[in-house]
């Protein structure tokens, strides 16, 4: 696995970053780190994050899109879920927001 | 097939892209498949390149480890929204080991297979069939060791008798389980091997043999996924 690299938002960084822990983090920070692969020249950003809500903060949100379109090699996941009711089995994803979207790779 | 990726600077992240989606697909599917994820090692916070996210935003960060890698970001097991844990999953190795993976293990442990072509694979039933008959024969013929007289022929017997124990033993244990013969095959010659050092081998194993293996996440059909989502189609383009 020379190829991949991990990054955890970690217990560590968490705190040293003051990070509540029970509202999304602060998108400025996401920005700041794509920012950085970007100048880093990092092959691939992978979100395993859903940013499938505005967060509190529209800078921070404008930040955070600004530096994906900018990278333009990020990745984000969407999520699936399912359910039963009725005896009827549905699925649904919930997707990224369009505008982080429309600015990643996929 | 393999993926060479000095080819795919550009088309990486589309190839991403379409994994991602093929991904999702995975935990819904229901159909037989005979690709199961390889997982590398019990904790992947013990590889290299693994980096705390507050590391990064520091300006002492080494930035040209970074270059030309794929990055994956994603949340580690210790926060929450109540400090528990949070999008962690058993492995194999968990039976042992008791670790959980986070979430975003697997999305890289299965981009890395996908990428290099790693995953375990099931042998075909006829496959299967075939080992069970050859191993039950030779099973048989060693049976009869005690009427060959000439001396080389024994030998020879005796050269068939064993394997053909292993063979049995193996056969009998893809059919009966629904996972990995090559694991059955080596299982026993392994642990055998290295069962007092590496408890592991064993363990390894045993949860792959026992039906809450169906509870690990992405065991279910990756080349349906793929073929889905025209991958295979799109690479060999």
């Amino acid at each position: 696995m020379d190829k991949a690299t991990l990054i955890y938002l970690d217990e560590a960084s968490h705190q040293e970053l003051n990070q509540p822990d029970n509202v999304t983090w602060d998108r400025s920070l996401h920005a700041k780190l794509i920012d950085k692969l970007t100048e880093a020249g990092a092959a691939l950003v992978y979100f395993d994050i859903l940013f499938a809500q505005d967060s509190d903060d529209p800078i921070a949100d404008q930040a955070l899109e600004d530096a994906i379109r900018r990278n333009g090699n990020v990745i984000l996941i969407a999520q699936l879920t399912n359910a039963w009711s009725g005896g009827v089995f549905s699925e649904q994803a919930i997707l990224p927001l369009s505008r982080f979207r429309q600015a990643a790779a996929g | 097939m393999p993926v060479d990726l000095s080819e795919t600077t550009l088309s990486g992240p589309k190839v991403a892209a379409q994994f991602v989606m093929g991904v999702d697909k995975i935990k819904q599917s229901t159909t037989h498949s005979s690709e199961y994820l390889r997982f590398y090692s019990d904790d992947p916070a013990k590889a290299e390149n693994v980096w705390s996210y507050k590391e990064l935003l520091k300006d002492s960060f080494p930035t040209q480890r970074l270059k030309d890698k794929w990055v994956f970001i994603g949340v580690d097991q210790t926060i929450g929204f109540t400090g528990t844990k949070k999008d962690t999953f058993k492995t194999v190795y968990s039976r042992l080991s008791g670790n959980r993976w986070n979430g975003v293990d697997f999305h890289v442990t299965a981009f890395e297979n996908f990428l290099s072509d790693q995953y375990v694979r099931r042998v075909s039933f006829l496959q299967e069939i075939f080992w069970l008959i050859g191993g039950s024969l030779l099973l048989v013929l060693s049976l009869l060791l005690p009427f060959v007289r000439q001396r080389i022929f024994y030998m020879i017997f005796l050269a068939v008798a064993l394997p053909s124990i292993a063979v049995i033993w193996s056969s009998l244990a893809s059919v009966t389980t629904p996972f990995l013969t090559i694991l059955a095959i080596q299982t026993p010659v392994m642990a055998l091997i290295l069962m007092r050092d590496q408890p592991i081998v064993y363990d390894v194993f045993i949860s792959y043999s026992f039906s809450d293996a169906l509870e690990y996440r992405f065991l279910e059909p990756l080349t349906t996924a793929f073929n889905d989502q025209g991958i295979r189609w799109w690479l060999d383009e």
